[in-house]
Protein backbone atom coordinates (compact mmCIF):
# COMPACT_ATOMS: atom_id res chain seq x y z
CA UNK A 1 0.00 0.00 0.00
CA UNK A 2 3.21 2.30 0.86
CA UNK A 3 3.60 1.94 -2.99
CA UNK A 4 0.22 2.85 -4.14
CA UNK A 5 0.00 5.81 -1.78
CA UNK A 6 3.58 7.11 -2.51
CA UNK A 7 2.54 7.04 -6.16
CA UNK A 8 -0.47 9.45 -5.71
CA UNK A 9 1.13 11.72 -2.86
CA UNK A 10 3.52 12.30 -6.02
CA UNK A 11 1.08 13.03 -8.70
CA UNK A 12 -0.82 15.03 -6.42
CA UNK A 13 2.30 16.85 -5.58
CA UNK A 14 3.23 17.32 -9.20
CA UNK A 15 -0.58 18.62 -9.95
CA UNK A 16 -0.47 20.64 -6.58
CA UNK A 17 2.70 22.52 -8.08
CA UNK A 18 0.85 23.22 -11.75
CA UNK A 19 -1.98 24.63 -9.86
CA UNK A 20 0.40 27.03 -7.86
CA UNK A 21 2.76 27.93 -10.47
CA UNK A 22 -0.39 28.49 -12.96
CA UNK A 23 -2.11 30.81 -10.50
CA UNK A 24 0.87 32.49 -10.67
CA UNK A 25 1.53 33.27 -14.57
CA UNK A 26 0.05 31.07 -17.26
CA UNK A 27 3.86 29.52 -19.00
CA UNK A 28 3.99 30.16 -22.71
CA UNK A 29 4.99 26.65 -23.76
CA UNK A 30 2.25 25.06 -21.66
CA UNK A 31 3.13 21.28 -22.40
CA UNK A 32 6.64 21.67 -21.97
CA UNK A 33 6.38 23.16 -18.85
CA UNK A 34 3.34 20.67 -17.78
CA UNK A 35 6.24 18.02 -18.53
CA UNK A 36 8.98 19.60 -16.39
CA UNK A 37 7.25 20.07 -13.57
CA UNK A 38 5.62 16.32 -13.44
CA UNK A 39 8.81 14.85 -14.19
CA UNK A 40 10.93 17.38 -12.09
CA UNK A 41 8.48 17.15 -8.87
CA UNK A 42 8.40 13.19 -8.39
CA UNK A 43 11.84 12.51 -8.76
CA UNK A 44 12.78 15.14 -6.10
CA UNK A 45 10.30 13.87 -4.21
CA UNK A 46 11.20 10.62 -4.92
CA UNK A 47 15.37 11.54 -4.36
CA UNK A 48 14.47 13.29 -1.15
CA UNK A 49 12.06 9.53 0.11
CA UNK A 50 14.65 7.62 -1.54
CA UNK A 51 17.92 9.00 0.90
CA UNK A 52 15.34 8.90 3.51
CA UNK A 53 14.59 5.30 3.62
CA UNK A 54 18.88 5.27 3.86
CA UNK A 55 17.92 6.91 7.38
CA UNK A 56 14.80 4.91 8.36
CA UNK A 57 13.22 8.41 7.71
CA UNK A 58 10.36 7.28 5.44
CA UNK A 59 9.25 4.06 4.69
CA UNK A 60 11.31 1.75 2.33
CA UNK A 61 10.33 1.03 -0.83
CA UNK A 62 11.76 -1.22 -3.36
CA UNK A 63 13.44 -0.84 -6.53
CA UNK A 64 11.14 -2.34 -8.42
CA UNK A 65 8.21 -0.83 -6.85
CA UNK A 66 10.08 2.26 -7.27
CA UNK A 67 10.04 1.51 -10.83
CA UNK A 68 5.89 0.97 -10.90
CA UNK A 69 5.57 4.14 -9.05
CA UNK A 70 7.50 5.47 -12.33
CA UNK A 71 5.43 4.34 -14.70
CA UNK A 72 2.10 5.14 -13.21
CA UNK A 73 3.32 8.93 -12.98
CA UNK A 74 4.54 8.59 -16.59
CA UNK A 75 0.87 7.29 -17.20
CA UNK A 76 -1.00 9.49 -15.13
CA UNK A 77 1.29 12.64 -16.69
CA UNK A 78 0.69 11.57 -20.89
CA UNK A 79 -3.03 10.87 -19.75
CA UNK A 80 -2.74 14.37 -17.96
CA UNK A 81 -1.28 15.99 -21.11
CA UNK A 82 -3.97 14.66 -23.15
CA UNK A 83 -6.67 16.56 -20.91
CA UNK A 84 -5.07 19.33 -20.71
CA UNK A 85 -4.76 20.31 -24.75
CA UNK A 86 -8.92 20.40 -23.92
CA UNK A 87 -8.49 23.10 -21.39
CA UNK A 88 -5.74 24.51 -23.11
CA UNK A 89 -7.34 25.39 -26.46
CA UNK A 90 -11.80 24.72 -26.58
CA UNK A 91 -11.97 21.70 -27.91
CA UNK A 92 -15.62 22.02 -30.41
CA UNK A 93 -16.81 18.83 -28.94
CA UNK A 94 -16.91 20.19 -25.30
CA UNK A 95 -18.54 23.61 -26.19
CA UNK A 96 -21.65 21.36 -28.19
CA UNK A 97 -21.84 19.89 -25.10
CA UNK A 98 -21.52 22.40 -22.88
CA UNK A 99 -23.67 24.88 -24.97
CA UNK A 100 -26.85 21.85 -25.31
CA UNK A 101 -27.31 22.07 -21.31
CA UNK A 102 -30.47 20.81 -20.37
CA UNK A 103 -32.68 22.88 -22.72
CA UNK A 104 -30.80 21.59 -25.89
CA UNK A 105 -29.71 23.47 -29.22
CA UNK A 106 -30.92 23.99 -33.10
CA UNK A 107 -27.93 23.54 -35.52
CA UNK A 108 -28.11 27.35 -35.97
CA UNK A 109 -27.41 28.01 -32.36
CA UNK A 110 -24.42 25.61 -32.32
CA UNK A 111 -22.90 26.71 -35.80
CA UNK A 112 -23.20 30.28 -34.18
CA UNK A 113 -20.34 28.80 -31.59
CA UNK A 114 -18.24 26.52 -33.98
CA UNK A 115 -16.92 29.22 -35.97
CA UNK A 116 -13.28 29.60 -37.57
CA UNK A 117 -12.25 32.57 -34.95
CA UNK A 118 -13.16 30.71 -32.05
CA UNK A 119 -11.32 27.29 -33.39
CA UNK A 120 -9.32 27.33 -36.74
CA UNK A 121 -7.34 30.76 -36.42
CA UNK A 122 -5.93 30.11 -33.01
CA UNK A 123 -5.23 26.81 -34.00
CA UNK A 124 -3.04 28.10 -37.20
CA UNK A 125 -1.77 30.54 -34.98
CA UNK A 126 -0.39 27.75 -32.52
CA UNK A 127 1.09 25.71 -35.41
CA UNK A 128 2.90 28.70 -36.13
CA UNK A 129 4.50 29.31 -32.77
CA UNK A 130 4.93 25.37 -32.06
CA UNK A 131 7.54 25.78 -35.03
CA UNK A 132 4.97 23.61 -37.12
CA UNK A 133 4.53 25.84 -39.92
CA UNK A 134 5.92 28.72 -41.07
CA UNK A 135 4.46 31.79 -43.77
CA UNK A 136 6.10 31.58 -47.41
CA UNK A 137 4.39 32.40 -50.97
CA UNK A 138 1.21 34.29 -49.64
CA UNK A 139 0.40 30.93 -47.57
CA UNK A 140 2.13 28.56 -44.97
CA UNK A 141 3.65 25.56 -45.11
CA UNK A 142 5.10 22.89 -43.29
CA UNK A 143 8.62 22.86 -41.33
CA UNK A 144 10.28 20.05 -41.12
CA UNK A 145 8.86 19.39 -37.62
CA UNK A 146 5.40 20.06 -39.22
CA UNK A 147 6.13 17.10 -41.66
CA UNK A 148 7.51 14.88 -39.44
CA UNK A 149 4.26 15.08 -37.06
CA UNK A 150 1.92 15.03 -40.38
CA UNK A 151 3.62 12.09 -41.63
CA UNK A 152 3.71 10.37 -38.74
CA UNK A 153 0.06 10.87 -37.96
CA UNK A 154 -0.32 9.50 -41.49
CA UNK A 155 1.74 5.90 -41.03
CA UNK A 156 -0.51 5.65 -37.53
CA UNK A 157 -3.54 5.96 -39.08
CA UNK A 158 -2.93 3.45 -41.63
CA UNK A 159 -1.14 0.98 -39.49
CA UNK A 160 -4.68 1.44 -36.89
CA UNK A 161 -6.87 1.81 -39.99
CA UNK A 162 -8.92 5.29 -39.43
CA UNK A 163 -10.05 7.41 -41.83
CA UNK A 164 -9.92 11.13 -41.31
CA UNK A 165 -12.55 13.21 -39.48
CA UNK A 166 -13.03 16.06 -37.96
CA UNK B 1 -3.26 -3.74 -34.33
CA UNK B 2 -4.29 -7.13 -35.34
CA UNK B 3 -8.04 -5.96 -35.19
CA UNK B 4 -7.14 -3.32 -36.77
CA UNK B 5 -6.82 -4.91 -39.91
CA UNK B 6 -9.51 -7.53 -39.86
CA UNK B 7 -12.35 -6.05 -41.64
CA UNK B 8 -14.88 -6.51 -38.76
CA UNK B 9 -18.13 -4.76 -39.05
CA UNK B 10 -16.84 -2.75 -35.77
CA UNK B 11 -16.03 0.62 -36.01
CA UNK B 12 -12.24 1.93 -35.17
CA UNK B 13 -13.21 3.17 -32.00
CA UNK B 14 -15.00 -0.11 -30.72
CA UNK B 15 -12.22 -2.10 -32.52
CA UNK B 16 -9.92 -0.34 -29.84
CA UNK B 17 -12.11 -0.60 -26.45
CA UNK B 18 -12.14 -4.74 -27.55
CA UNK B 19 -8.46 -4.56 -27.79
CA UNK B 20 -8.35 -2.60 -24.41
CA UNK B 21 -10.52 -4.75 -22.78
CA UNK B 22 -8.78 -7.76 -24.40
CA UNK B 23 -5.14 -5.76 -22.89
CA UNK B 24 -7.07 -5.14 -19.63
CA UNK B 25 -8.60 -8.36 -18.68
CA UNK B 26 -4.85 -9.90 -19.35
CA UNK B 27 -3.12 -7.97 -17.22
CA UNK B 28 -5.50 -8.16 -14.73
CA UNK B 29 -4.89 -12.07 -14.78
CA UNK B 30 -1.59 -11.85 -14.88
CA UNK B 31 -1.07 -9.16 -12.11
CA UNK B 32 -3.13 -11.32 -9.72
CA UNK B 33 -1.16 -14.73 -10.58
CA UNK B 34 1.82 -12.60 -9.61
CA UNK B 35 0.68 -11.40 -6.56
CA UNK B 36 -0.93 -14.95 -5.61
CA UNK B 37 2.82 -16.18 -5.91
CA UNK B 38 4.37 -13.92 -3.44
CA UNK B 39 3.44 -13.33 0.52
CA UNK B 40 2.06 -9.65 0.45
CA UNK B 41 -0.05 -8.58 2.81
CA UNK B 42 -3.44 -8.16 1.52
CA UNK B 43 -3.27 -4.53 1.76
CA UNK B 44 -0.25 -5.13 -0.05
CA UNK B 45 -1.73 -6.96 -2.67
CA UNK B 46 -4.61 -4.09 -2.94
CA UNK B 47 -2.13 -1.56 -3.42
CA UNK B 48 -0.21 -3.10 -5.89
CA UNK B 49 -3.11 -4.47 -7.74
CA UNK B 50 -4.54 -0.53 -7.82
CA UNK B 51 -1.07 0.71 -8.66
CA UNK B 52 -0.49 -1.55 -11.83
CA UNK B 53 -4.05 -1.91 -13.17
CA UNK B 54 -4.36 2.21 -13.21
CA UNK B 55 -0.92 2.47 -14.57
CA UNK B 56 -2.19 0.67 -17.58
CA UNK B 57 -5.34 2.57 -17.38
CA UNK B 58 -3.72 5.25 -17.65
CA UNK B 59 -0.95 4.32 -20.51
CA UNK B 60 -4.34 2.89 -22.54
CA UNK B 61 -5.59 6.16 -22.26
CA UNK B 62 -2.63 7.66 -23.87
CA UNK B 63 -2.55 5.34 -26.60
CA UNK B 64 -6.29 5.53 -27.67
CA UNK B 65 -5.47 8.96 -27.72
CA UNK B 66 -2.33 9.03 -29.86
CA UNK B 67 -3.85 7.09 -32.57
CA UNK B 68 -7.16 8.81 -32.32
CA UNK B 69 -5.25 12.20 -32.91
CA UNK B 70 -6.03 11.53 -36.98
CA UNK B 71 -9.95 12.05 -35.97
CA UNK B 72 -10.07 14.29 -32.80
CA UNK B 73 -7.14 16.60 -32.93
CA UNK B 74 -7.76 19.56 -35.38
CA UNK B 75 -4.22 20.77 -35.64
CA UNK B 76 -3.13 16.94 -36.75
CA UNK B 77 -6.51 17.19 -39.76
CA UNK B 78 -4.68 21.08 -40.63
CA UNK B 79 -1.17 19.39 -40.65
CA UNK B 80 -2.36 16.75 -43.33
CA UNK B 81 -3.80 19.42 -45.35
CA UNK B 82 -0.54 21.29 -45.39
CA UNK B 83 0.89 18.12 -46.23
CA UNK B 84 -0.58 16.98 -49.24
CA UNK B 85 0.55 20.08 -50.20
CA UNK B 86 4.34 20.22 -49.44
CA UNK B 87 6.69 21.17 -50.26
CA UNK B 88 4.14 24.66 -51.20
CA UNK B 89 2.67 26.74 -49.29
CA UNK B 90 -1.25 26.50 -48.76
CA UNK B 91 -2.96 30.15 -48.68
CA UNK B 92 -5.48 30.69 -45.38
CA UNK B 93 -8.32 30.60 -47.41
CA UNK B 94 -8.18 27.58 -49.52
CA UNK B 95 -7.19 25.62 -46.10
CA UNK B 96 -10.36 27.85 -44.60
CA UNK B 97 -12.40 26.84 -47.63
CA UNK B 98 -11.08 23.48 -47.77
CA UNK B 99 -11.42 22.39 -43.91
CA UNK B 100 -15.01 24.68 -43.13
CA UNK B 101 -16.42 24.78 -39.50
CA UNK B 102 -20.00 23.71 -40.86
CA UNK B 103 -18.42 20.28 -41.96
CA UNK B 104 -16.61 20.29 -38.65
CA UNK B 105 -19.62 20.97 -36.75
CA UNK B 106 -21.45 18.42 -39.20
CA UNK B 107 -18.69 15.15 -38.47
CA UNK B 108 -19.04 16.70 -34.20
CA UNK B 109 -21.94 15.86 -34.48
CA UNK B 110 -22.16 13.13 -36.00
CA UNK B 111 -19.79 11.63 -33.80
CA UNK B 112 -21.14 12.33 -30.59
CA UNK B 113 -24.50 11.01 -31.56
CA UNK B 114 -23.05 7.89 -32.35
CA UNK B 115 -21.12 7.74 -29.10
CA UNK B 116 -24.66 8.05 -27.88
CA UNK B 117 -23.75 11.18 -26.20
CA UNK B 118 -25.86 13.59 -27.29
CA UNK B 119 -29.56 12.89 -29.17
CA UNK B 120 -30.95 14.76 -31.46
CA UNK B 121 -35.40 15.21 -31.39
CA UNK B 122 -37.84 18.05 -32.72
CA UNK B 123 -35.09 19.59 -34.36
CA UNK B 124 -32.83 20.43 -31.39
CA UNK B 125 -29.54 18.21 -30.19
CA UNK B 126 -29.73 16.96 -26.61
CA UNK B 127 -26.70 16.13 -24.00
CA UNK B 128 -27.44 12.52 -22.88
CA UNK B 129 -26.85 13.23 -18.87
CA UNK B 130 -24.13 10.92 -17.40
CA UNK B 131 -20.47 10.65 -18.27
CA UNK B 132 -20.33 12.98 -21.09
CA UNK B 133 -21.59 16.62 -18.97
CA UNK B 134 -19.86 14.97 -15.74
CA UNK B 135 -16.61 15.79 -18.44
CA UNK B 136 -17.66 18.95 -19.35
CA UNK B 137 -18.08 20.33 -16.21
CA UNK B 138 -14.60 18.65 -14.93
CA UNK B 139 -13.20 20.78 -17.52
CA UNK B 140 -15.37 23.72 -17.20
CA UNK B 141 -13.81 23.25 -13.71
CA UNK B 142 -10.28 22.89 -14.64
CA UNK B 143 -10.40 25.68 -16.89
CA UNK B 144 -11.68 28.25 -14.42
CA UNK B 145 -9.40 26.73 -11.69
CA UNK B 146 -6.11 27.08 -14.03
CA UNK B 147 -6.61 29.31 -16.48
CA UNK B 148 -9.04 32.24 -15.26
CA UNK B 149 -7.55 35.44 -14.22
Amino acid sequence: MVAFLTAFGLLFASFAVHVVLWRVRVPRSQSSALLLIFLIVPVTIGAAMWTGARFQMTPAISGWHWVGIFVFQAGATLSYLVIYTGIEEESPSLVIIRALGRAGCARSELAALVTEERFVQPRLRSLGSGGFVELADGGRRLTRKGQQTARAATILAGIFNIRDSA
Amino acid sequence: MALSRLSLALGHVRRQFVSFGIGFAATAIGLLALLCRHRFSEVDCVGYFGLYLLSYLFLGFSFFHLINLNVSSLRIRILKEYLRHAPGALPDQVLLDRYNVSDMLDARLERLQSGNQIFFSNGRYFARSGGVQVIGGLFTFLRRLLLSP
